[in-house]
């Protein structure tokens, strides 16, 4: 997908100089160095590939931003507006373009962004297996866990909340899955991406909704869903809970105390019975230990 | 016989006259398609919101122009080409310089707003259609029954010629 929309030069460099799994995000800035975070480090992207130093790095165009975000639109732009509103584009292998540029407002609500001056391509990958070490500690004889995935953003939260449901499937335990992909990120645009044989996916709906008819119409045993962040997104977790259904959601934070510390997670702090928090490092998907409902450690990484 | 042949070179020359009527004929009948697809593309832009691409293919019409051009410009966005006069308007010949100008501007602006600026352009687009419209409209009034009473009065001197 990426070939339809990158610039040509900039893709070419990509495909025949760079491996291309080991990149997580392309950043392009008006007038500024085309950045690469390869491997979670980031590096610029020159004509002979991915280089440290900025000097003869490729340089982005307003034309390039604009370009890419008009191709990713499938020359379309007034038919993903909606998208462009929240901030991003989601194109159908799961690649999230974040845009920036000048928000019009009305009425104190955001009507459009215009004058695109920067965009993220993030690239979702598959890590096999890489909830496998704590996998007894999410399911074990009593049955599947709630479970909360935490991290800073870039670190995996979705890959491993995609492993795992790919991983139910694979060990053919027949719960039925239900993903709410409000951004179209974990099962990727059209459901293009790995995420089982035992999962629907409900897209590009808030979860107070998803949850709601989700949960009358699928019958679902475990609902997936990424990024809780407001009292909608805790009141449907909360609403889920009570109907019985398991959950297994991620959610922005540095570690459990700072988790704690987010306003009115207590409302929801006794819903989860396992916190797994990833690390910080290059890599995604890579987990630094488990908490039980009690924030107590009972999985460290390595051990 | 002589007579039936003299009728048949004012008949020939008339259809030569309105033969060369026809590139205004065609100009008008290019230009109401024309109108038609913007109709088209406010409705579906503002209603169903279905990609370009899908909107421009679906468009029925049997002007050979139009057809041209849509699918020129479906080419140019697929194949990753500028969009010029040259790439937009091959093989047309029934525009001027100033139309394609127009026309061009209009396509490259084509897709890259949000709803409510791209029917607001497209409204104002399809005012300065309704002028080309009428343009034409005016010099087909003028010129098609002009060619076709010159090839008959061709013919008829012709036919007097031969008397």
């Amino acid at each position: 997908m990426l070939d339809k929309i990158l610039d040509e030069k900039i893709y070419r460099i990509l495909s025949n100089k760079v491996n291309f799994s080991k990149i997580n995000e392309i950043r392009l800035r008006e007038a500024k160095p085309v950045v690469i975070f390869f491997d979670g480090q980031a590096n610029f992207l020159g004509e002979n590939g991915v280089q440290m130093s900025s000097d003869r790095a490729i340089i982005a165009s307003k034309n390039m931003i604009e370009d890419i975000i008009f191709k990713a639109s499938e020359f379309s732009i007034y038919s993903v507006n909606e998208e462009l509103k929240q901030g991003y584009l989601v194109l159908d292998g799961g690649e999230r373009i974040g845009v920036c540029g000048t928000v019009v407002m009305e009425n104190s609500k955001i009507k459009t962004i215009t004058n695109f001056s920067s965009v993220n391509i993030r690239i979702p990958h598959e890590v096999r297996n890489c909830c496998l070490p704590v996998f007894k500690q999410l399911y074990d004889e009593q049955g599947l866990k709630n479970v909360l995935i935490i991290s800073s953003p870039g670190q995996g939260k979705t890959t491993f909340i995609r492993d795992f449901v790919n991983q139910l499937s694979l060990r053919n335990m027949s719960h039925n899955v239900l993903i709410i992909d409000e951004r179209g990120e974990i099962a990727g645009k059209g459901n293009k991406l790995q995420v089982g044989k035992f999962c629907d996916v409900l897209s590009f709906t808030d979860k107070h909704n998803g949850f709601l008819q989700g949960i009358r119409a699928m019958n679902p045993h475990l609902i997936v869903t990424d990024e809780l962040g407001d009292d909608n997104d805790f009141e449907a977790v909360k609403y889920a809970s009570n109907c019985g259904v398991n959950i297994l959601a991620t959610i922005h934070a540095d570690s459990v105390y700072q988790l704690k510390q987010k306003q009115n997670f207590n409302k929801i702090s006794n819903i989860f019975e396992r916190y797994v928090v990833l690390k910080k490092v290059g890599k995604p998907g890579v987990i630094e230990g488990v908490y039980n409902g009690n924030f107590e450690k009972i999985y460290a990484e390595g051990k | 016989m002589k007579y039936l042949i003299l009728a048949g070179i004012v008949v020939i020359c008339g259809y030569i006259g309105y033969g060369l009527s026809a590139y205004y004929n065609n100009r008008l009948r290019f230009f109401k398609n024309l109108e038609l697809l913007f109709e088209k593309l406010c409705l579906e832009i503002n209603f169903s919101q279905h990609k370009l691409v899908s909107i421009m293919q679906d468009f029925s019409t049997h002007n050979k122009e139009v057809l041209k051009i849509i699918k020129n410009y479906v080419d140019c966005l697929n194949n990753n080409q500028k969009l010029t006069n040259e790439t937009l308007f091959k093989d047309i010949k029934i525009l001027n310089d100033e139309e394609k100008n127009i026309l061009n501007l209009f396509f490259l602006s084509l897709g890259k707003l949000d709803v409510l600026n791209q029917i607001k352009q497209l409204e104002a687009q399809k005012e300065q259609l309704k002028q080309f419209y009428l343009k034409a409209e005016k010099d087909a009034q003028k010129y098609v029954p002009l060619y076709m009473k010159l090839g008959i009065i061709f013919g008829l001197t012709i036919a007097i010629i031969l008397m």
